[in-house]
């Protein structure tokens, strides 16, 4: 990775794909911040210019879709891109616009990393 | 908003099955580890954890994969890769190419188990790892600062060996006893190597206690390493399962080679029966099963002595001198003669041992003599009915024609029995093979106690051993004679009003 790390925020309730996730990234050079649910997302979003959200579906007090929706909503966050997980099979979960990419859990690292590359790619071009 | 809309194929929600290629194991896993997911081996010193661990990582190099072998506080990698050189697995060509070893003791003494977790991730992106073996998480446990952080380091590696798709297996110097630790409830699966003493033999066996999101075979297992690594004998009983695949009816006969004991058999055994030859010890029981194998192999067909007594070259002497051409069907494929003494192997390996040869040799007639090699092989002596079974089931399965040679410990007279309970019920044909003494003569004769589905004639027939075999006598008078000699013994012996 060349330039400044970029900031990527990871949200999760389960403590071991939160953990392990950000200590992945770290190893990969990006600079990452963690919450346990939306609401907590949210104040690190207020606290710090994320370039990437990834965020798990269903979590406690504010979900992943409550979240987009909120991102959405605010003009500082709406142009953040969002990289949306879940345990649920695919088609049952919601697609707010914000979503750049969708896994399945359990998630592949190297599809992460992928695109994430490729998210900061697009957000870097003209 | 880029929508780029990567995923997985909704087929990541299968399991996906890695086979490890150590014989016995896929199939006691029914199809190999499951990629991406955690297992821990325990087991006491010498079960052969090392071994496994090892032979797994060449292994799965070998079949295209890249493997990492991690120590903690174990013996060094110039040690232990000495004493596995001899094995059959053993490739230094894979060395650093494709299979990496790894000490990380350094990093859980300094930084603990974060420290470890990272050079796990360290270690499986760095070599593109898609297998990790840690040998030795005793030392993790020691360091970790309580039950709950181990447990977590246990989470975290679960998923960190989930999200880079690396099959993680734990090796633990520990034994079922201890399976409560936190670490074996957080495992996706939990496989126990240990020793079991029977009669002063002592046994390597193998248990799957738990494997998550699929079936696999219950019990212990025997587990055996020899030059070829570790190699696991699944339960005979188990792993066929055949009872439900119905044993192809046939109709032909098959002559035994003694003639005139074709003609009481109405023309012979029907082909895919099982037979036992029911006799003491010298009656001829070995003789009447190498005739059977000798006409089978007169008339094109294969056939296989499954012995635990006399070696191959005894045996055709033996064959040679009663006029029968074993030596020439051997040269040409016809005969085969697999032996072994019974206290050396267990059950599942002779069950194994004796299908390999079977399919090897596309053997038609298989000869078992005697069916105590089993009985003296059995670690648990109630299973080798259930063995039995299973083996003769997958025979008839098989369509291949078999013949028991079963030792009475009396020569002749109504206490002669079967020294393996149940054995008659699953046989169809019958034979029992006496000698009592005449004056100072011995006499000799056979019936058929049963041949199911046939009719059969249903009186003795005085036999003889000669320079040609076995010879039955045309006709059913002397052996009736001999019969009524020893009634008459009988009675003499008798003291008057018992």
């Amino acid at each position: 990775m060349t330039g400044p790390s970029p900031n990527v925020l990871v949200v999760d309730d389960e403590f071991a794909s939160l953990e392990v996730l950000a200590l992945m990234l770290t190893g990969e050079g990006y600079q990452v911040y963690t919450a346990s649910d939306g609401e907590e997302a949210l104040q690190r979003l207020e606290e710090t210019a994320i370039d990437v959200v990834i965020t798990d579906y269903k979590m406690p007090k504010m979900d992943g879709a409550e979240l987009c929706q909120h991102m959405l909503s605010d003009p500082r966050f709406r142009n953040i891109p969002v990289i949306f997980t879940s345990a649920t099979y695919r088609q049952d979960v919601p697609r707010p616009k914000n979503i750049a990419a969708f896994f399945n859990k359990p998630l592949l690292f190297k599809d992460v990393l992928s695109a994430l590359a490729r998210i900061l790619k697009g957000a870097r071009s003209p | 908003m880029t929508d780029i809309a990567q995923s997985h194929p909704d087929d990541a929600w299968l399991v996906e099955r890695t086979k490890t290629g150590v014989l016995g194991l896929d199939t006691l896993l029914r199809g190999g580890l499951v990629r991406g997911a955690i297992y821990m081996v325990m087991g006491r010193p010498g079960t052969g954890k090392t071994t496994l661990g090892n032979q797994l990582c060449f292994e799965h190099v070998k079949r295209g994969g890249r493997a990492a072998y991690m120590t903690l506080l174990a013996e060094s990698h110039a040690a232990m890769l000495k004493n596995l050189h001899t094995m059959s697995f053993f490739d230094s060509s894979l060395i650093n190419n494709g299979l990496s070893y790894v000490g990380a003791y350094r990093a859980l003494r300094d930084e603990k188990l974060r420290g470890l977790l990272d050079m796990v991730r360290r270690v499986i992106l760095d070599e593109k790892a898609t297998l990790l073996v840690i040998d030795g998480i005793s030392p993790a446990r020691a360091l970790a600062e309580n039950d709950v952080a181990l447990k977590e380091f246990v989470v975290e590696l679960q998923m960190l060996s989930a999200m880079t798709n690396c099959t993680t297996v734990l090796l633990a110097n520990m034994t079922a006893a201890d399976a409560n630790d936190p670490e074996h409830t957080m495992v996706d699966g939990l496989i126990e190597l240990s020793f079991e003493q029977f009669r002063r033999r002592t046994f390597r066996t193998i248990e799957v206690l738990k494997f998550r999101g699929t079936r696999h075979l219950l019990g212990r297992h025997e587990l055996e390493i020899g030059e070829n690594g570790v190699s696991i004998h699944p339960r005979l009983e188990d792993l066929l399962d055949g009872s439900e695949r119905p044993a192809p009816a046939s109709h032909r006969r098959l002559r035994t080679g003694v003639r005139e004991l074709d003609s009481m058999l109405h023309g012979g055994v029907l082909g895919g029966t099982t037979s036992v030859a029911l006799g003491f010890s010298g009656s001829g029981k070995t003789t009447l099963g190498l005739h059977f194998l000798h006409t089978g192999a007169e008339a094109g067909e294969a056939g296989l002595l499954f012995g635990f007594y006399e070696s191959p070259e005894r045996v055709l002497q033996s064959s040679e001198r009663v006029g029968l051409k074993l030596p020439e069907h051997a040269a040409r494929g016809l005969f085969s003669h697999v032996w072994q003494p019974s206290y050396e192997f267990g059950l599942d390996r002779l069950g194994a041992r004796l299908l390999a040869e079977v399919e090897r040799t596309n053997a038609k007639r298989v000869v078992i003599d005697s069916l105590d090699g089993f009985r003296q092989a059995a670690i648990d002596p109630s299973r080798t009915i259930r063995f039995i079974t299973a083996l003769l089931n997958e025979l008839r399965t098989r369509e291949i024609t078999t013949f028991l040679i079963d030792e009475t410990l009396k020569p002749s007279g109504p206490e002669m029995e079967m020294r393996i309970e149940g054995i008659s019920a699953l046989v169809e044909n019958l034979f029992l093979l006496e000698y009592s003494m005449v004056g100072a003569r011995m006499l000799r004769r056979i019936s058929i106690v049963k041949q199911r589905a046939s009719a059969h004639e249903s009186t003795a027939r005085e036999f003889f051993l000669t320079e040609r075999g076995i010879e039955v006598a045309p006709d059913a008078i002397s052996a009736a004679e001999v019969a009524a000699h020893s009634a008459d013994q009988t009675a003499a012996r008798t003291p008057e009003g018992v």
